[in-house]
């Protein structure tokens, strides 16, 4: 619907998509850590290939999400955020972004904070969609908050993070984003 | 009646079929006797299995209000979790409806609970009330004689079938009445549903007390998963798990954190490529923060129960029927197939 099928830039290698729904496929302890590493050289593989093909542009590696890469790997948050330095190393290397996924609830007590933690302070950019803070409304579905950590841009020095606030509301085709208050 | 996955046959074809109807190249319509037809409708199959839009399939709760609610049903492919209250048992009731509605439409079921004989929580599953087709061939007949002797109940059937022609449009289809069984029932948790529905069923039950874990439930799951593939224009036919409390303190794998979540991403995985509906109820309340916010988000649909308490004189003054009820029932997500826009949930 958003005019993109995602099956055709699949077959022709635009897209790659690493099904981790049998992942790491009933391996326990140390073995986890292996299998992290085996997915991240398959990446890393990909990444590589496109780079030098005719393809070789923006790459974008997308995690989703990493709450669930949790579970996968058992609880070992540890092997998650090894996998997740290196996935960021492909970041300076090989010219790519990374965009990662993760549900902040989880995170929010005591026991919890590790990930969160750790994906705030490395990450340049931080969105945050949530639902209204007012409530339920059929024309807005929610608001999200953008913080640009100001490393992106190399030639400034980080003065201080940006942050953005914006509504959504979400269409078949796409979702628009407008400032609070400009829709009736 | 929605397209839903009907293909209409060229006109060409249609004639060859020999439908004998005037209407060229929709079969659904048509008095043809072929299997084929039949099985091709977009209104509930036998199997209780209805289409709606974006090649979505749903089976009944086995309570039609939330049904509705929820815009179809339970998505088969999905899973449901529901959070228990810990004083009341009233997810029990949801658990009942939903497991009576698949016996009552022959769907084969697996129910897994903390409890020493499974088995006997069967007993306690509710018997449908009398269908809207019995009661309209009563009428047709005379209506006053209840031929079973249920005269003392007729006031009150007669009230309820007024109930089926409220924006019901199915019902003006007089073919698909002979036919076809109703997609949902109301069930009238007084009378036991009967023993030989039981008996005929294929109905599987594991108990999750002291066994310290989840991999044999896995395993049970994935073989009765693996007889409801989702096959691209295949015959519908329904499955159901229902798994009571998961993670119940007499459950032998409880405290077993990072095994439960696991369990319920490999049930999702598994299910959302079959063409079966798992509902599973947990004592949230046991669960950590955090781990239950990881079920929470697990879930396709998540519903919670609060039990009303019984003496409460400033709920009594909100609530009319107060007297009546036993506990709130919250949608927090509706399971959703094929489309990113959020269910506004129909609360009409």
């Amino acid at each position: 619907r958003w005019g993109c099928n995602l099956s055709m830039h699949r077959k022709s290698e635009r897209l790659h998509f690493f099904d981790l729904q049998g992942f790491p496929g009933g391996t326990q302890g140390g073995a986890i850590a292996d299998s992290l590493a085996q997915l991240y050289s398959a990446v890393q593989r990909v990444v590589e290939t496109c780079r030098a093909g005719e393809n070789a542009g923006r790459f974008t590696v997308m995690i989703d999400d990493v709450s669930l890469l949790e579970v996968a790997a058992n609880g070992s948050a540890d092997d998650v955020l090894d996998f997740l330095h290196y996935c960021v190393t492909l970041t300076s290397e090989m010219n790519c972004s990374l965009v990662v996924l993760i549900h902040e609830d989880i995170y929010s007590s005591e026991d919890g904070v590790g990930l969160l933690a750790h994906l705030r302070y490395i990450a340049d950019l931080v969105i945050k969609a949530a639902p209204l803070s007012t409530g339920l409304a059929t024309d807005v579905h929610g608001q999200l908050s953008v913080v640009n950590k100001g490393m992106l841009i190399e030639q400034r020095p980080a003065k201080g993070q940006k942050v953005w606030s914006f509504h959504f509301k979400v269409k078949e085709n796409g979702a628009d984003f407008f400032y609070p208050g400009s829709r009736h | 009646l929605s397209p839903g996955r009907v293909a209409a046959p060229p006109p060409m074809a249609a004639a060859a079929t020999g439908t004998g109807g005037q209407t060229l190249g929709r079969s659904s319509f048509s008095r043809a006797a072929s299997s084929k037809t039949a099985s091709s409708s977009s209104s509930p199959t036998a199997s209780g299995v209805k289409l709606g839009p974006n090649g979505a399939a749903f089976v009944s709760s086995g309570i039609p209000d939330l049904d509705r609610i929820l815009d179809g049903g339970f998505l088969l492919g999905s899973v449901v979790m529901v959070m228990e209250d810990s004083d009341a048992p009233h997810h029990l009731l949801l658990l009942r409806a939903f497991m009576a509605q698949g016996v009552v439409h022959k769907q084969p079921l697996l129910f897994a609970a903390p409890m020493k004989e499974p088995r006997s929580f069967l007993g306690a599953l509710p018997a449908p009330v009398a269908s809207s087709k019995e009661d309209a061939r009563q009428r047709a007949m005379g209506g006053g004689a209840a031929g079973d002797g249920r005269a003392s109940d007729e006031g009150l059937r007669i009230a309820w079938q007024y109930r089926k022609y409220f924006g019901d449009e199915r019902n003006s289809n007089a073919e698909h009445r002979d036919n076809k069984q109703e997609f949902s029932h109301d069930f009238d948790l007084r009378k036991p549903l009967e023993r030989h529905l039981l008996n005929a069923q294929h109905i599987e039950c594991l108990s999750t007390q002291d066994v310290d874990t989840l991999h044999d439930l896995q395993n049970r799951s994935s073989a009765f998963l693996s007889k409801h593939q989702r096959k691209e224009g295949g015959n519908l036919s329904a499955g159901r798990i229902a798994i009571q409390s998961l993670c119940a303190p007499q459950c032998g794998y409880f405290g077993k954190d990072w095994d439960m979540v696991s369990f319920l991403r490999s049930l999702k995985a598994m299910v959302r490529s079959s063409n079966a509906v798992a509902i599973i109820t947990f004592p949230y309340t046991v669960l950590s923060d955090s781990f239950c916010k990881r079920w929470q988000h697990l879930a396709d649909t998540l519903l919670s129960i609060k039990a009303i308490p019984d003496e409460d004189k400033d709920l009594a003054k909100l609530l009319t029927g107060y007297q009546d009820m036993v506990g709130f029932l919250h949608v927090h997500k509706v399971a959703q197939t094929n489309s990113q826009v959020p269910t506004q949930v129909n609360m009409t």
